[in-house]
């Protein structure tokens, strides 16, 4: 304590009772100043006690209590339990009879008042809030529900995804019935300049239902931690050369189904093939691919366009070079 | 029926270093190609697939990032099937052979 940040004692002054200021340890010189302000005093006494606090017996106090003085005697010392604890042990607590609900944790502030101290997810002066109710899923997410982590919904509608379903793009929330999901596991491990194609022994090809992501989109942050217990988020990085195939699996096409392809382009080819499937059963096709042409007309229009740049400079550096000549 | 059929959008923007995604479906005869949340091409053709120990290739002459590949066992639907304005550029080709 220091003049610039005085203690403002208002509200712990109660009327009619006696009010008593102890300073337990003091290092150094100490100034006290006391400022009444529209107060009516009827006892006032101030008494000097040099190094109170070395006077404590040592070890006198246990179990979290303080040494404290009674009265205004120098010898009169006795334990008293820290705020909002109580008993002839200090065993009793003010949190005693405050529950906090919801896994909350009570604990006791500087004044001795319980509070509680709210898991994730809820609030609330005995966390009775939850803050699944009222849901906080966006975009028509629902099942909002709680873990370890924190709080979130578990079913996104697609293409939603996220812990509210805020986010555009995700389609690997919980609760979609994929019949498998392929979350490319180890990053640039499976990269080869050779050009061979792979045969990826560790490729999850079977069917998976796969929990909630917490940042599934974010190619930055695929490195970051995933929910416990889950394979890493990360992504393929493909050089152009390279074709990745699974192992022999068995993907069951029904007479409805969708195939979702998340991907990032870095370069445009002619052709580039996102996915191709080579069955060796299909009934009324030997394949199927998704591909990604660049448009030939976009490719002329684009050499055109280069060439056409390419004589109007030409043209001009003609027409000012003959200038310069004749002149 | 043998042979090639495909449907395929119009030339599209795609965008270089973007996350796109790209989704076909299939709900009875009706093929759908949604490219992000647009429905870009849709055809129809009694095609039936039945697949069974196949394997699967991804990334032929492609040059990227490929983050994620789900199967549903359902046709997914996207809200809003407006068209956005279409550039020149790539387009997103699905084809059968």
């Amino acid at each position: 304590m220091n003049a610039q940040s005085p203690i403002i004692l208002s509200d712990q002054i109660q009327k009619n009772l006696l009010f008593q200021i102890t300073i337990l340890q003091a290092t150094n010189a100490v100034k006290l100043y006391i400022y009444l302000k529209k107060t009516r005093i009827q006892y006032l006494k101030i008494k000097i006690i040099n190094n109170l606090a070395n006077s404590c017996p040592p070890n006198r106090c246990t179990n979290g209590q303080v040494c404290s003085i009674a009265g205004d005697s120098y010898d009169s010392f006795f334990c008293a339990c820290r705020p909002g604890m109580s008993g002839s042990n200090c065993e009793s607590s003010a949190c005693d009879s405050i529950p906090c609900q919801n896994g909350g944790t009570c604990y006791l502030d500087g004044f001795g008042n319980p509070k509680c101290k709210c898991v994730p997810g809820f609030k609330g002066n005995r966390c009775q809030k939850d803050l699944c109710s009222p849901s906080p899923c966006e975009n028509g997410g629902s099942g909002c529900g709680h873990n370890s982590a924190g709080y979130g919904c578990t079913t996104c509608p697609y293409p939603y995804g996220g812990a509210f379903c805020q986010r555009y793009g995700d389609f690997a929330a919980a609760g979609a019935p994929m019949l498998a999901y392929y979350p490319f596991s180890e990053k640039n491990k499976l990269i080869d300049e050779t050009g061979n194609g792979y045969n990826l022994s560790s490729f999850n090809a079977n069917p998976v239902n796969y929990p909630h992501m917490k940042d599934p989109l974010a190619f930055a942050d695929e490195g970051a931690s995933p929910d416990p217990g889950q394979p890493m988020n990360e992504a393929l990085v493909l050089f152009g050369q390279d074709v990745i195939s699974t192992s022999s699996q068995t993907i069951t096409f029904g007479n409805d189904f969708s195939f979702s392809i998340a991907f990032s382009i870095s370069k445009f080819y002619l052709t580039s093939t996102l996915v191709s499937f080579t069955p060796n059963d299909l009934s009324d096709v030997s394949s199927m691919s998704l591909n990604i042409l660049y448009d030939f007309f976009f490719l002329f229009f684009s050499i055109f366009s280069i060439s056409l740049t390419f004589f109007f400079f030409f043209f001009l550096f003609f027409i000012l070079f003959k200038s310069i000549y004749f002149f | 029926m043998k042979g090639i059929s495909r449907f395929s959008s119009p030339a599209s923007s795609i965008s270089l270093n973007t996350l796109t995604i790209v989704t076909f479906t299939k709900k009875g005869n009706v093929w759908r190609l949604y490219y992000n949340d647009y429905q870009i091409a849709s055809t129809t053709s009694s095609i039936g697939i039945n697949v069974n120990n196949n394997k699967m290739y991804l990334g032929y002459n492609f040059r990227g990032i490929l983050d994620k590949v789900a199967i549903y066992p359902f046709a997914l639907s996207a809200d809003g099937a407006k068209a956005p304005f279409w550039l020149m550029g790539p387009r997103i080709l699905f084809y059968f052979d």
